[in-house]
């Protein structure tokens, strides 16, 4: 299953970097092999590599259980549902929202927020995680800001927040 | 230039105060299992911009080299190891430590010094030399060399060579994002100002390395793990008998694990396990192997940590990083304007000596933290995930958005760590991605400027001898994995 998906991901990616590449010279003057002479050997060899993974995961698999599930959606859904994956996740969207928020509220209001919302979703207590939150932003203040003279993201949104 | 002055400037106060916080810092780190001395360096680096260089990369070597030691302590205390380079003696110095775990611990660590420090000499002493020989290269030597990286890096670090060979090319294709070597041409940006200069190195690093170990941490955020407790025993109990007994197999371990670390792409973990082969092959009692064998640990844990001073050869001579934490120094490297080769050599000796001193000062220096850091072991142990994982997620993004000061190489951390994640479940190995970053640009550059400079004479690639030898070097690498697949058919 895995060997498959590398396969097919590395196949889209080689034709994604093809077609990227029809606007960009193969040779320039006098024959010389032009900027995206390389790109366009990756993609191929890309694309082979794509087709032996798919070729041996479909060779392994065949007549499995494995190979149906491949082919049947609720695979992904089973995988999704997967407890270790919906904690990756979560985590994920937490912190793309994190990166979203730094520009409006500052770097270290939405650090506080955060850290104390990503150790309550996983189960320390609140109080625990608002005390480990204030203490590491004083730390990090001291640190990179004080110390290290670090530039950090000022909010747009003014002064309500203190950097 | 002279000793003295490296001397000077290696003691300078605040060179040696970053060496010792970055020696704490390596401890906790390399004992947290999960969190690896490279995801380590992707993090301090960012903040080594805001130091003089001599500082700042004193403290990406004085880290590395503790967090390999310390990546041993949860080996010994809960038969997990706390870095991929403690793996090979993880079952034996779990063995050993159920009876002594202080005193296993205490052998571990100071043939981890022995191994380091054997591999600072030899780094100290071979860099220089190397340079000097290469000062004659060409484009076209350049070339095999960076290939010839490329080529460990599939072999040595994929499980499958198919894997490893996709894992380059994803590299490849991530480092011809923005201007292009050789003609300036802009590629594959899509109108961005921000991806003109191409993908930014430090946030790449960071996702790639700190990103994917954080979410595989979260993943199981409540994983609690029964630590085998210290029973009030001295630390150094068996380190003489250790030194008298195991003296052959610590000094073989050394320089195993010194030219292991200076192959592109092998890391600590390989120079590790290939000690630990040697040795149970060679030793008078290979039954022991596997039961609690302090022969096994002895070799393993001093080959892991010299292969941290001999990845450093490959990394200043050529600039062909040997494992995945020089890697990313070598962008650190870069930032203060040190570019490595041979010139680096001739105009900042000094500096290139202090860095040896300090590799050799981290090393002595390695048994005093690494004393208190076996003392404190059950305490590290025990910090749990929930809380650890925001916090050096936060740490992440600072670091990220410190070196341009920009968002954007914040989200290229995230994007590349996401995908680094889903690489690592799919088996691509990450290491080969970076080599293939940090190589590809160059192998571009010298092919195409070889071929520019000979008239597209494809002869020009074997026309001087070096060249010939790191041709066929190159060659006997790719052959290589199908003469032992037949090797291994032939035997069955």
């Amino acid at each position: 299953m895995k060997d498959f998906i590398a396969g097919v991901t590395a196949l889209a990616l080689g034709v994604f970097f093809i077609f990227l590449c029809r606007d960009i010279p193969l040779l320039v003057a006098r024959g010389y092999p032009g900027p995206s002479f390389f790109p366009l050997i990756l993609s191929v060899v890309s694309i082979i590599c794509g087709v032996i993974l798919m070729i041996k995961s479909i060779i392994r698999l065949r007549g499995s259980k494995g190979f149906t599930s491949v082919l049947r959606i609720t695979y992904l859904i089973r995988r999704f549902k997967d407890r270790e994956v919906l904690n990756a996740v979560r985590f994920i969207v937490m912190t793309v929202a994190y990166i979203v928020l730094i520009p409006y509220l500052g770097f270290l209001l939405t650090s506080l927020i955060y850290m104390l919302l990503v150790q309550v979703v996983y189960g320390v207590s609140t109080f625990k995680a608002l005390g480990i939150s204030v203490s590491m932003v004083f730390f990090i203040y001291i640190l990179f800001i004080g110390i290290l003279k670090v530039v950090v993201p000022e909010p747009i949104l003014g002064s309500i927040v203190f950097r | 230039m002279s000793l003295y002055d490296a001397l000077q400037l290696a003691l300078q106060p605040n060179v040696i105060f970053a060496v010792i916080i970055a020696e704490f810092f390596g401890v906790f780190i390399g004992a947290m299992p999960g969190l690896t001395a490279t995801m380590a360096t992707a993090l301090l680096v960012p903040f080594t911009y805001f130091m003089d260089p001599l500082a700042g990369i004193s403290m990406i070597i004085a880290m590395a080299t503790v967090a390999i030691f310390s990546g041993d302590i949860p080996a010994v205390l809960l038969k997990i190891p706390g870095t991929p380079a403690s793996a090979a003696q993880t079952i034996d110095a779990y063995q050993l430590g159920r009876r002594k775990p202080a005193s296993t611990l205490g052998v571990d660590l100071v043939c981890s010094a022995l191994g380091g420090l054997t591999g600072s000499l030899i780094l100290m002493f071979s860099a220089p030399a190397l340079a000097e020989f290469t000062s004659n290269f060409s484009t076209v030597e350049y070339f095999w060399l960076t290939l010839w990286g490329l080529s460990m890096a599939i072999v040595i670090s994929a499980e499958e060579p198919i894997k490893g060979v996709l894992g380059v090319v994803i590299g490849f294709l991530i480092a011809s994002i923005g201007i292009e070597p050789v003609y300036g041409y802009v590629r594959f940006t899509f109108g961005s100002v921000e991806l003109l200069n191409g993908i930014s190195f430090i946030p790449a690093m960071i996702g790639f390395f700190a990103i994917p170990e954080l979410l595989r941490q979260i993943s199981r955020p409540h994983e609690r793990y029964s630590i085998q407790l210290l029973k009030g025993e001295k630390v150094f109990d068996l380190v003489v008998v250790a030194l008298k007994k195991f003296k052959t197999v610590i000094v073989r371990s050394a320089l195993i694990g010194t030219f292991i670390g200076a192959l592109p792409g092998a890391g600590a973990d390989i120079a590790a396990w290939t000690s630990y082969g040697v040795a149970k092959r060679v030793s008078k009692k290979p039954e022991e192997y596997g039961k609690g064998s302090l022969e096994g640990v002895v070799a393993a844990t001093t080959a892991n940590n010299a292969a941290i001073s001999g990845a450093w050869i490959p990394t200043l001579v050529f600039g062909i990083p040997g494992d995945s934490i020089t890697a990313i120094a070598l962008g650190a490297l870069m930032a203060h304007g040190l570019r490595p080769g041979p010139m680096l050599f001739e105009r900042y000796g000094s500096l290139i000596t202090a860095f040896f001193i300090i590799f050799i000062i981290a090393n002595l220096l390695m048994i005093l933290i690494g004393y208190l850091a076996i003392k404190l072991s059950t305490n590290i142990l025990r910090v749990p995930r929930n809380i650890l994982v925001p916090v050096i997620a936060v740490f992440c993004v600072i670091g990220a958005y410190a070196v341009n000061n920009s968002i954007f190489d914040v989200w290229v951390m995230l994007v590349l760590g996401i995908l680094g994640y889903f690489m690592g479940r799919l088996g691509i190995p990450i290491p080969s991605v970076v080599l293939a970053i940090i190589l590809g640009p160059m192998v571009e550059f010298n092919f195409i400027t070889s071929l520019i400079k000979s008239d597209l004479n494809p002869i020009v690639f074997v026309s001087r001898p070096i060249a010939i030898g790191l041709a066929i070097l190159t060659i006997f690498t790719w052959v290589l994995p199908f003469i032992r697949v037949r090797r291994i058919r032939r035997s069955t």
